[in-house]
C-alpha cells in the first residue's frame, strides 16, 4: 500500500511494528513530491536530505529497541511561519528571505519528540495575511480539486499538501481562519485549538492575541492524534494554558447533542450551493442523533470590522521588527538609519501587509485608537459573552466554513474587501478564543469542478476534545473526507 | 541655597519633576533568562528574544517583578492588584521589536514619596517597569554600532510629581531616592554603569499664576549634573520669559562638555507611541498575600535607621548620616556595634578615620578596605581595656587596611601595646627630669603647664607606648619625691 | 474616522516607516476610504464600557540565567557587522 492512502496513525503502526521502514515512507513520500509538486506548487522548500538523515535515524533507534513515538516516521509538512532552527523560515515575506532561525518552535520540537518527520515546507499568505494564498512572494499554490482555484489561505502550502496527499498531516496557523477555511476548501479537516491550547513559541506572529497554530489532516482522528502529541502547558509562552495534553474524547454517539446553528452565519452573503450542502450536513447530524437548536450570536456583523482592527493593530507592531538592522534583507535607501528602515520595508512587505500596517497603525494612532481599537475590545468582549451565552443551551455550534466555494486564483486579489468578507464566518471563535474545526462537509458542482464544502463546529472555550469527537464521529458516518481529487491518484 | 530664596531673589518659582530609570538587581534579564550584567563582551548576552527574532516570546521573571513590588513598597505606593504590560512603539536601532514592553495606563504602583530633611514630602506619581533598550555606539568610525546585551535589562522607572522647587531638593530628593532603593536591595543605582537614569522636567512661573511650560531634561548622568542642567535651564527659561518670549514644550540634552541644555525634539515632533496591551503578556496579578509577603520582608529603611541609632545609640545626626550612606556600611556599622557592644566608639571610628580613609581611596565600604566589623570590634576591645591608647589604635587600623592580621596580633608585631611597668616609665621621667632641669624646676614650682614640656620627651622614649595619664601621675610622684 | 487623505497616508506611512512610492499611494487611498467606510460599523457602534478579561495568575519564571546564543551565530544573520557588533548607517542621539 503506498504512503499516499494511509493516515498517520496507521502509518506509525506500520513503523513501529516495523512492517515498514520509515526510509521507503520517506522515499516514497519524497517520489509524490517530485511527481506532483510541479503542477501543485505547495511547498516552498523540500527537505530532502535532513528527512532522509533523520528517517535512518529513527529507523536505527526502533531497531535499537528505542520506543516509537505517536507519530513515528510520519512525513509532515510546516507552513513557512513555523521556525526550525537552521531551515529557511521566510513566512511568505521578502522581508524574510533567507531567514534561518537560531530556534525552533515549540510545537514542532514536539513532533519532533514524537517522531515526526518534517519533509517539505509550505508556501502560504505573507505573514498569514491572506485567504488566497495568492499574497506569498514565493510561489501560490494551488487547489487539488481544480488548479485554476485558490487552496484556500494563508495556510495554502499545507492544506494543498494533504488534501494533494504529499504527507497525511501538516502544521498550519489560523488567526483569523487561516486553518479552517483552506481545510473546507480543499476537502480536508483542519483545526483551531481553543486559544493559548498550543505553544505559540516559535509561530512568526501576526495578531498574537489570536494565532494559534492548527494541525491539517485527512481525517479528524489524525487531528486528533496530532492534538495529543502538540498541547499541553509551554513555560516559553505566558499565554500557553496551563492545562494537560488534550486526550482523545471517549465518545462513540452523537445522540442527544445539542447543535446550535446561529441564523446570522446564513445571511446574504452565503453561496447557495454552499448553503445546500451544509443543510445536507446538518441533516446528516440530525441522523445521527443530534438535536438541531436555533441560536443568536447578534454581533457577529460586527465581528470582521472588529478582526480588521484587532489583528491589524497586532500586525502592525509585530511587524515592527522587520528593520533590517539585525537580519533578513536590507536596502540602503537614502544612507541613513530612518531610510535605510523605511526602504528595508517599503521593498520587503507586499501590497496586502503593507494595507494592513497602515491599518493596524492607523487605529492605534493618536485620537483614533479609541474609536476604532478601542471599540473593537468592547466588540470582542460582547462576541465572547454572546458565544457563552449560546453554549449555555448547546453543546455545539455549528455552520459552514467559508461562506463561498474556491474562488479562481486572481478573481478577489484586487478588491481586498471582499476577500476580508471571507472570513466572516471563521474570524468569531477566533475572536472569542474557542475551539473551531473545519471537516468535509461534502461537496458542490461549479461547471465542470467538483469543489470541497466545510462544516465548522466551534465549542464552548477548552472543549477541544469535545469538538473533535463531533467531527471525527461525522466523518466516520458521511465518509466525505473518503474523496480523494484526481491529482492525488496520479 | 534652595528655592524659596531663589524665587525671592529671581521673582521666579521653579517647578521640577524628575522621573527615575532605575536597574533592577536581578541576575537575568526582565522577560528572558539572558543573564543581566554589566560589561559582557558585545552582543555576547542576547538570545531570539533580545534578537527581536520573530516568533520569541517574553516570559515575565518573577525575580525582577519581586524587587519591583519591594521598591514600590518602599516607597510608599500603592501596588495595582493588576498591572498591564504595554508595548510602546518607535523606530531605532537599539530596539529590537520596534517596541519596548513598558507599563502605560495601569503601572506596578502609584502614590508613595519621600519625606526630605525640611519635613518637606515629595510625592511619587507612578512607578512602572520596563525593558531597557540595547546601546548604539557612535563615536567608532563611519557607522554607528549596536549591542543588545541591554536590550531587555529590567528597569523600574519612578516618576515623582512636580513637587521640587529647587535644583538642592532634587540632588536631596535623588540622595534620598538612591540610599532607599540600595537598602532595599533593588538595585545598585550606580549612575556610571548605567543602572541609575534621570531625566528632569523644569518649569518656572511667577509667585501666584500658574506654572509654565515645561521643558524635558536628558542625559543626566550624574547627581551633579543634575544640579547644573537644573541651574543652567532655570537660567535659560528666565532669560526666555523676561524677554517677553514663550517658553516651548521640548525635550532638551544636556551637553556635559559645554555645560548647557540643547533641543533635542520639540512637542510637534513628539512621537505617537500608539502604546496597546501586549497580546503575548497576560495582566500581572498580584494578590493580596503576596504583597504581605514582600512587605514583611522589606528591610530597615535608612531613615528608620537614622532614627533608631540616635534614639538607641545615641549617635548625633551626622554620624547617621554618614554611616548610612550606602547599605554595606550601614549593616558594617551596625554588626560592629553589636560585636563591641560599643556602639558610638564603633560609630566614631567609622565616620571618621575609617570614612576618611574611605574616601581617600575613593573606595565605597569598608570592606574595600578589608576591615571587618569583627576586627574593628576587637580594635575597640583593645582601647577599652587600656591595651591600646588612641594614637596606637590608629596605627593598628591604618594596619588593618592592607594587612590579614587582628589588631592583637598587630599589636604585638608592631610593639604598640601600652606600656603599663612602672619601673620603665619611671626611667624614662627620671631622664626627662634630668634633662630639662629648667621645665622641672617650674613644674615643682607648681606650673603645670611645665608638665607639658617634660611629657613629651618621656613619651617620645617610650615610642608612644607609655600611657600618658600614667607618665603625667609618674612625673608629679618623682618631681614631689625629688622636692622632699 | 472621516476619509483618509494622500497627506494622511503619508503620515501614517512614516510613522510605520515604510517607504511608498506615490502610485503605491495612489492605490491605497481610496482602498483604505473604502475599508474605512465598510468598518464605520464598528466605529458607529454603541456599545458602553467592555468588560475586562478574565485575569490570568502571573506567569513567571525564576530569576536563573541561561546560555544565550553564540555570537557568531547571531552575527552571521546580520546584514552587516563587524567586531561583535550589529552595524547600521550613522546615526545620532536616541529616538526616545
Amino acid at each position: 500500500m503506498s504512503s499516499a492512502e494511509l493516515d498517520a496513525s496507521a502509518m506509525r503502526g506500520a513503523h513501529a511494528r516495523g512492517e515498514r521502514s520509515v526510509r521507503l515512507t520517506i522515499e516514497d513520500t519524497l517520489a509524490r513530491i517530485a511527481r506532483i509538486e510541479p503542477t501543485l506548487g505547495a511547498l516552498s522548500a523540500v527537505l530532502a536530505d535532513s528527512a532522509r538523515t533523520r528517517a535512518d535515524e529513527l529507523d536505527a533507534a526502533r531497531a535499537n529497541g528505542f520506543e516509537p513515538g505517536a507519530l513515528f516516521g510520519v512525513p509532515v509538512v510546516l507552513k513557512a511561519n513555523l521556525c526550525q532552527t537552521g531551515v529557511e523560515t521566510n513566512c511568505g515575506s521578502r522581508v524574510l528571505a533567507g531567514w534561518r532561525p537560531p530556534y525552533t518552535a515549540t510545537v514542532v520540537e514536539r513532533l519532533l519528540a514524537a517522531g515526526a518527520v518534517p519533509v517539505a515546507v509550505a508556501h502560504m499568505d505573507e505573514f498569514a495575511m491572506g485567504s488566497s494564498g495568492e499574497n506569498s512572494a514565493f510561489g501560490r499554490a494551488r487547489n487539488p480539486w481544480d488548479l485554476a482555484r485558490t487552496p484556500g489561505g494563508s495556510s495554502s502550502g499545507p492544506a494543498a499538501a494533504v488534501a494533494a496527499g504529499l504527507v497525511p498531516l501538516a502544521l498550519g496557523s489560523d488567526t483569523g481562519g487561516s486553518v479552517r477555511q483552506p481545510a473546507a476548501l480543499c476537502g480536508i479537516a483542519g483545526f483551531k485549538p481553543s486559544y493559548g491550547r498550543l505553544s505559540r513559541h516559535g509561530l512568526v506572529a501576526f495578531g498574537s492575541s489570536l494565532d494559534q497554530v492548527g494541525p491539517l489532516a485527512r481525517s479528524v482522528r489524525d487531528v486528533e492524534l496530532a492534538l495529543e502529541v502538540l498541547s499541553g502547558f509551554d513555560e516559553r509562552d505566558s499565554t500557553s494554558l496551563r492545562a494537560a495534553p488534550v486526550a482523545r474524547s471517549a465518545r462513540t454517539s452523537l445522540a442527544g447533542l445539542r447543535v446550535g446553528v446561529p441564523q446570522e452565519y446564513f445571511g446574504a452573503g452565503l453561496d447557495a450551493r454552499v448553503r445546500a450542502t451544509i443543510e445536507t450536513a446538518l441533516g446528516e447530524l440530525e441522523a445521527l442523533g443530534a438535536r438541531r437548536v436555533p441560536v443568536s450570536l447578534p454581533s457577529t456583523a460586527l465581528a470582521i470590522p472588529c478582526y480588521y482592527v484587532l489583528a491589524t493593530a497586532e500586525a502592525a507592531s509585530n511587524l515592527a521588527r522587520f528593520d533590517g538592522v539585525r537580519y533578513g534583507p536590507r536596502v540602503d535607501g537614502d544612507g541613513s538609519l530612518e531610510g535605510m528602515q523605511a526602504a528595508t520595508r517599503g521593498a520587503g512587505f507586499g501590497a496586502e501587509v503593507k494595507r494592513r500596517i497602515l491599518l493596524g497603525t492607523f487605529v492605534l494612532s493618536h485620537g483614533y485608537a479609541e474609536a476604532w481599537y478601542g471599540k473593537a475590545l468592547a466588540v470582542r468582549a460582547r462576541l465572547r459573552a454572546e458565544f457563552e451565552a449560546a453554549f449555555a443551551a448547546v453543546e455545539l455550534i455549528v455552520s459552514p466554513t467559508a461562506p463561498t466555494l474556491a474562488f479562481r486564483l486572481g478573481e478577489k486579489s484586487a478588491d481586498p474587501l471582499s476577500m476580508y468578507l471571507s472570513d466572516a464566518l471563521t474570524v468569531p471563535a477566533s475572536l472569542a478564543g474557542l475551539p473551531a474545526l473545519s471537516v468535509p462537509a461534502g461537496f458542490a458542482r461549479d461547471g465542470a469542478s467538483e469543489l470541497a464544502v466545510g462544516l465548522q463546529l466551534v465549542g464552548p472555550f477548552g472543549a477541544d476534545a469535545e469538538v473533535l469527537a463531533a467531527g471525527r464521529l461525522f466523518e466516520g458516518a458521511t465518509r466525505h473526507h473518503q474523496r480523494r481529487p484526481a491529482l492525488a491518484a496520479s | 541655597m534652595s528655592s524659596p530664596s531663589a524665587s525671592a531673589a529671581t521673582g521666579w518659582n521653579t517647578v521640577i519633576g524628575l522621573e527615575v530609570h532605575c536597574q533592577l538587581a536581578t541576575r537575568t534579564k526582565l522577560f528572558c533568562a539572558c543573564a543581566a550584567e554589566f560589561g559582557a563582551p558585545p552582543n555576547t548576552r542576547v538570545c531570539p528574544l533580545c534578537l527581536g527574532a520573530p516568533g520569541a516570546l517574553p516570559v515575565l521573571n518573577q525575580g525582577a517583578v519581586a524587587l519591583a513590588l519591594r521598591a514600590a513598597l518602599a516607597l510608599g505606593c500603592t501596588p495595582d492588584p493588576a498591572s498591564r504590560f504595554e508595548r510602546k512603539h518607535y523606530f531605532y536601532c537599539d530596539l529590537p521589536k520596534g517596541y519596548q514592553i513598558s507599563q502605560f495606563a495601569r503601572p506596578l504602583a502609584r502614590g508613595g514619596g519621600l519625606e526630605l530633611a525640611s519635613g518637606k514630602f515629595v510625592r511619587l506619581q507612578r512607578i512602572h517597569m520596563e525593558e531597557d533598550a540595547g546601546k548604539a555606539i557612535h563615536d567608532r568610525g563611519a557607522h554607528t554600532l549596536v549591542d543588545l546585551n541591554r536590550a531587555g535589562v529590567p528597569l523600574i522607572e519612578i516618576v515623582s510629581e512636580a513637587d521640587l522647587s529647587g535644583a538642592e531638593e532634587a540632588h536631596e530628593y535623588l540622595t534620598r531616592l538612591k540610599e532607599t532603593l540600595q537598602f532595599a536591595g533593588v538595585s545598585e543605582c550606580d549612575m556610571e554603569r548605567g543602572s541609575l537614569r534621570c531625566d528632569v522636567n523644569v518649569s518656572l512661573h511667577r509667585p501666584g499664576t500658574p506654572w509654565g511650560t515645561r521643558a524635558e531634561l536628558k542625559n543626566l548622568n550624574s547627581f551633579k549634573n543634575v544640579v547644573a542642567a537644573i541651574e543652567h535651564e532655570r537660567a535659560r527659561q528666565r532669560v526666555e520669559l523676561e524677554a517677553g518670549r514663550r517658553v516651548r514644550q521640548e525635550t532638551r540634552l544636556w551637553d556635559p562638555e559645554r555645560a548647557e541644555t540643547r533641543t533635542l525634539r520639540s512637542k510637534e515632533n513628539e512621537q505617537d507611541y500608539r502604546y496597546f496591551p501586549d497580546p503575548d503578556l497576560p495582566p500581572l496579578v498580584l494578590d493580596a498575600a503576596t504583597i504581605a509577603r514582600v512587605r514583611a520582608e522589606l528591610p530597615e529603611l535608612p531613615a528608620a535607621r537614622r532614627a533608631r541609632w540616635q534614639r538607641d545609640f545615641g549617635l548625633t545626626p551626622y554620624d547617621a548620616g554618614v554611616l548610612s550612606a550606602s547599605r554595606a556600611l550601614a549593616d558594617f556599622f551596625e554588626e560592629s556595634a553589636r560585636l563591641s557592644q560599643r556602639p558610638k566608639e564603633a560609630a566614631n571610628w567609622l565616620a571618621n578615620d575609617v570614612a576618611a580613609a574611605l574616601a581617600a581611596a575613593r573606595l565605597d565600604t569598608p570592606a574595600d578596605l578589608h576591615l571587618t566589623p569583627a576586627r574593628l570590634a576587637q580594635l575597640i576591645a583593645l582601647v577599652a581595656d587600656g591595651t591600646l591608647h588612641i594614637g596606637g589604635a590608629r596605627s593598628v587600623l591604618k594596619a588593618l587596611f592592607t594587612r590579614a592580621a587582628t589588631p592583637a596580633e598587630l599589636v604585638a608585631e608592631l610593639g604598640l601595646a601600652q606600656v603599663r611597668d612602672t619601673a620603665a616609665i619611671d626611667d624614662w621621667c627620671r631622664v626627662a627630669i634630668a634633662a630639662n632641669a629648667r621645665a622641672a624646676a617650674d613644674a615643682r614650682a607648681g606650673e603645670l603647664k611645665a608638665l607639658g614640656a617634660l611629657i613629651g620627651p618621656v613619651m617620645k622614649a617610650s615610642g608612644g607606648r607609655a600611657n600618658p595619664a600614667a607618665v603625667r601621675e609618674a612625673l608629679l610622684r618623682l618631681l614631689r619625691e625629688e622636692r622632699a | 474616522m472621516s476619509a483618509i487623505d494622500l497627506d494622511a497616508l503619508r503620515k501614517l506611512a512614516s510613522l510605520a516607516r515604510v517607504r511608498l512610492e506615490d502610485d503605491e499611494l495612489r492605490r491605497l487611498a481610496p482602498e483604505f476610504e473604502r475599508i474605512l467606510e465598510a468598518f464605520g460599523t464598528l466605529a458607529r457602534a454603541d456599545l458602553g464600557t467592555p468588560a475586562e478579561a478574565p485575569e490570568l495568575p502571573a506567569h513567571a519564571r525564576a530569576d536563573e540565567p541561561l546560555p544565550s546564543l553564540g555570537r557568531d551565530a547571531l552575527l552571521a544573520g546580520a546584514p552587516q557587522a563587524d567586531e561583535g557588533f550589529f552595524v547600521v548607517p550613522k546615526t545620532i542621539g536616541s529616538a526616545r
